[in-house]
């Protein structure tokens, strides 16, 4: 287990469940548990991977950890703070910490506005000269050239669009940045150099990540830890070599199998 | 965009001409004659062959037609009409200020209530309120016009009598001051403004709800919000702001609606709107009249989509037009 002091996320007993709008005008609403009593911690500078296919939840955790999903029971502690107990305006000064990545790119930046100003509302400074330089800092820590700033997210190409996803969850200057599946709408060639990027930012800026993906390709190259969901629990929790090397449970050995990482013994 | 626009307009005569000359023939070769409202059974052949002559009709539809279009395109003539006398061109531009009148301010009701009612009925997307409005908004697609027209008329005209319930003035309009008479105006809009606005909202608000409730869902949204912004400002800065430009092209088709009227909201509240006056038109077989409301209405529609295009292109960043890049 890691050391308390060091955390920067801990999860207690964490339920999610969804009321299904039924069908029909009354809608006869049925209950569906996303996540039944999930527990885990994560340290800080590192990063852990949860991996599942679609509809294990772990999308669910990651939402109820920026705040849009309240949960059923359970806590979840940021920098020791349990951010179901703060009130609005603590609630908004610590979600500027806890900032996402999300897969789809087109769906992520607001196609009305303008590079400068997608990274330029996430800035909490007031002077224009200061928030442009910012901003520029921003592009260039993202492998973007300044020309892109008066450009709207159209006008990018994907891999483009996902790194400046990555420079505006950076712009509010993030603990923890929630990367959910960050690659799996790109090209391979594209994968690579986000990933890059990725590894790249976390060295220099000890941010920490939670990824969250079904491609363990992906996990091997970027996590230190490993957490596999299926239906809402956590099947199997371990280090990305122990994981990779030696998995126990009979789902994470499926999930290996079937990304051809490892061959049936 | 001036370019663009005068290309497109360019564009459109080619439509314009080919929508007005099929109407001219269609409504030719359509059943009924114009000369049936002049003849008893009483009356001689001759009598019809010399009304016939007089409006032109003895002459093959091909020369009918040359004449008509030379006549609209050198002179702006449109003829006279056949009922009455009076130049169509006028009949037209009579009718047309009210009509103006009545249907941008029931459009401007429809589409205000429909955007507060659809934005709200999003952000409370799959609760109770969010029900009570689309059932609201339901009730208001569902009644035809001219119930609900008949019942506001009985309840606040007729039982109550807090509003007038019939023509577009009270008969002592000229005595009044220039703000009463905009009064008397207004006072007489009510209802059927009420009744037309009422009418089409629902369209609206179901279209903005829709719209509102899938960007409200998109990721940026969920940036947005994780980054700290007000609640005001991403709803209206990163919500409506995408949300409305579907809206744009609702609007471009609606925009022909404002010449054309409502014809049963127009004889339920005896108002001299383009709508009576088409209806009219037709039954009668005044071919001038009704190509001129046909010139009229053709126009519409090819401004209300340049509109529209317009409108996409000031709006929406992805959305260029013409030369410009």
């Amino acid at each position: 287990m890691l050391d308390s002091e060091k955390l920067i996320l801990r999860i207690e007993e964490l339920s999610i469940s969804y009321q299904s709008s039924g069908s029909g005008f009354w809608g006869n609403n049925k209950e569906i548990v996303a996540v039944n009593e999930v527990s885990l911690s994560v340290g800080r500078g590192e990063t852990f991977a949860i991996v599942g296919e679609s509809g294990s939840g772990k999308t669910s955790i990651a939402m109820s950890i920026l705040g849009f999903v309240k949960p059923a029971a359970g806590t979840i502690e940021f920098n020791d703070l349990n951010l179901f107990s703060l009130d609005s305006k603590q609630l908004r000064e610590t979600r500027r910490l806890i900032q996402p990545v999300f897969q789809d790119a087109n769906s992520a930046l607001n196609p009305r506005m303008t590079v400068e100003t997608i990274l330029g509302d996430g800035i909490a400074i007031s002077d224009e000269n200061e928030k442009r330089e910012k901003t520029i800092s921003l592009l260039k820590s993202v492998g973007l050239s300044p020309d892109f700033l008066k450009k709207y997210p159209h006008q990018l190409s994907g891999g483009q669009k996902q790194r400046l996803c990555i420079a505006r969850a950076l712009a509010p200057e993030p603990e923890l940045i929630i990367l959910d599946e960050p690659v799996s709408a790109q090209d391979l060639s594209i994968q690579a150099h986000i990933l890059r990027l990725l590894s790249e930012i976390k060295k220099t800026k000890n941010i920490t990540y939670l990824l969250i993906s079904h491609d363990l390709n992906v996990v091997r190259i970027l996590a230190d830890r490993v957490a596999v969901m299926r239906s809402g629990i956590i099947v199997e929790e371990s280090s990305c070599e122990k994981f990779f090397s030696d998995p126990t449970h009979p789902y994470s050995q499926e999930l290996l199998e079937n990304s051809g990482l490892i061959q049936r013994a | 965009m001036l370019a663009y626009s005068i290309r497109r307009l360019i564009t459109a005569l080619p439509t314009l001409f080919f929508g007005v000359s099929l109407t001219f023939f269609i409504i030719r070769l359509a059943p009924g004659d114009p000369t049936d409202r002049f003849l008893t059974p009483s009356m001689s052949p001759k009598i019809k062959a010399a009304i016939t002559e007089k409006f032109g009709l003895n002459e093959p539809l091909p020369v009918q037609y040359m004449t008509w279009a030379k006549n609209v395109v050198l002179n702006f003539d449109f003829g006279k009409s056949f009922a009455n006398g009076r130049e169509a061109s006028q009949v037209i531009l009579d009718a047309l200020p009210y009509t103006l009148l009545l249907s941008s301010l029931s459009l401007l009701f429809g589409v205000l209530l429909g955007l507060i009612s659809g934005v709200y009925s999003a952000l409370k997307a799959g609760t109770r309120t969010d029900r009570a409005i689309t059932s609201f908004l339901l009730f208001f697609y569902s009644v035809p016009s001219f119930w609900l027209g008949l019942i506001l008329l009985g309840i606040f005209s007729i039982e109550l009598g807090w509003l007038p319930g019939s023509q577009i003035s009270s008969i002592f309009h000229e005595r009044l001051s220039f703000f009463g008479k905009i009064g008397d105006y207004a006072s007489h809009l009510v209802l059927p403004v009420l009744t037309l606005g009422l009418t089409t909202a629902p369209v609206y608000g179901r279209f903005v709800r829709s719209s509102m409730v899938e960007v409200l869902n998109s990721d940026f949204i969920v940036s947005a919000r994780a980054r700290g912004l007000s609640e005001r400002k991403v709803v209206f800065n990163y919500g409506l702001r995408n949300a409305l430009l579907p809206l744009i092209s609702i609007l471009g088709t609606s925009f022909p609606a404002l010449f054309s009227g409502a014809v049963i909201v127009e004889v339920i509240y005896s108002l001299p709107g383009m709508g009576r006056v088409m209806v009219d038109a037709a039954l009668g077989r005044d071919y001038p009249v009704i190509m001129a409301a046909s010139v009229v209405a053709f126009i519409a529609v090819i401004i209300g989509n340049l509109l529209a295009d317009i409108g996409y292109a000031v709006a929406d960043p992805r959305v260029r037009i013409g030369d410009s890049s």
